[in-house]
């Protein structure tokens, strides 16, 4: 005797039916010496059988409509669709954003009319109102100042004389 | 997409088998066959080659194991003994349907993973190494879980006399 021993897995492929043929006839003549092992082997292709029986009925049962194949891929091609106008709605906000940008600058460096006038006011105050040596208010009375550049400018109104 | 319905289509009543078996609800089974089949109509071209029935039964067993997950997180959504009872009432009138219904019965107390293999193997015919591969598990694995699902199976058989199963309804 020098085949294989038999082990618990042989028990279950030849339940299963997944066994070589001779290996297969190896088995059978075990069960057929080991009458305990012949039950349980008996017992688990019972169980099989009606596992299997029991189970049968579902798979002829007609495939409810939600489960139909057609359906499925036909809703999954107008997925896609969906997918389109969303990169469509994201591409027309994207062209809006930059639009309105571009306006908006077009709109700022405008040199004409109420724009260019607002600017221009903008670009004096920035010059003229820091500039504490050249103060844009003069005084008519204190004349004589301006043509002396080195006497001390005074902004608090006339010097008495 | 044509070869697609024609490989995929003769393969959703075992699906549907599988996940009735495995989830016991026929809604919550059929809804995973759905998500199922959304799957693999969208990933079919990343499928490798090979069987296309053992791929479809790795994305249905895989939805099945995060349902088994979230299930256990929030609670069942219907109790398992009263699905049973609703099919066990329509089929009162048939005796071989009792029986069947006990075999479902006793199959759905198996822990998951053991009610997996022995569906997977005794049921929808894949060899061990099939699904071995599909469940993600060594063989052995395979072989011990059968192994132990049986037993169980048996012991639960042979535990309750015949009449017991009318008695239990009575009770319930």
């Amino acid at each position: 005797m020098s085949q294989r021993p038999i082990t618990e897995d042989d028990l279950h492929a030849f339940v299963d039916q997944a066994l070589a043929p001779e290996r297969r006839g190896e088995v059978a003549s075990y069960l057929n010496d080991h009458p305990d092992a012949a039950g349980r082997v008996a017992a688990f292709a019972s169980q099989r059988e009606q596992l299997r029986s029991a189970l049968a009925s579902i798979a002829n049962e007609p495939v409810p409509a939600e489960l139909n194949l057609s359906h499925i891929i036909e809703g999954r091609k107008r997925r896609p669709l969906r997918a389109w106008m969303a990169i469509a709605a994201l591409l027309l906000v994207g062209i809006g954003g930059l639009g309105g940008w571009t306006v908006r600058s077009l709109l700022q460096g405008g040199s004409n009319g109420l724009s260019a006038l607002a600017q221009e006011a903008a670009y004096s105050y920035g010059v003229y109102a820091p500039d504490r040596v050249r103060p844009v208010e003069r005084i008519a009375c204190g004349r004589s100042k301006y043509v002396l550049p080195t006497a001390p400018s005074s902004r608090n109104g006339c010097p008495a004389g | 997409m044509k070869d697609m319905l024609v490989q995929v289509e003769p393969l959703i009543p075992s699906l549907r088998r599988y996940a009735r078996a495995l989830m016991r609800d026929r809604t919550t089974a059929d809804d995973l066959v759905q998500d199922c089949l959304e799957r693999a109509v969208s990933r079919w071209h990343q499928r490798r080659d090979g069987s296309v029935r053992a791929w479809l039964f790795t994305i249905l067993h895989n939805l099945a194991v995060t349902q088994f997950r979230q299930t256990a997180t929030r609670g069942r959504h219907m109790p398992i003994d009263d699905a049973g009872e609703r099919e066990l009432a329509s089929a009162a009138a048939q005796e071989h349907r009792l029986i069947y219904q006990d075999v479902l019965n006793k199959l759905a107390r198996l822990p998951e993973e053991q009610r997996a293999v022995l569906l997977l193997v005794a049921v929808e015919d894949f060899s061990y190494a099939d699904a071995a591969k599909l469940l993600d598990v060594p063989v052995g694995t395979v072989m011990s879980r059968l192994s132990r699902a049986r037993e169980r199976l048996q012991q639960e058989m042979e535990g309750a006399a015949p009449g017991n199963v009318v008695e239990l309804r009575s009770v319930k």
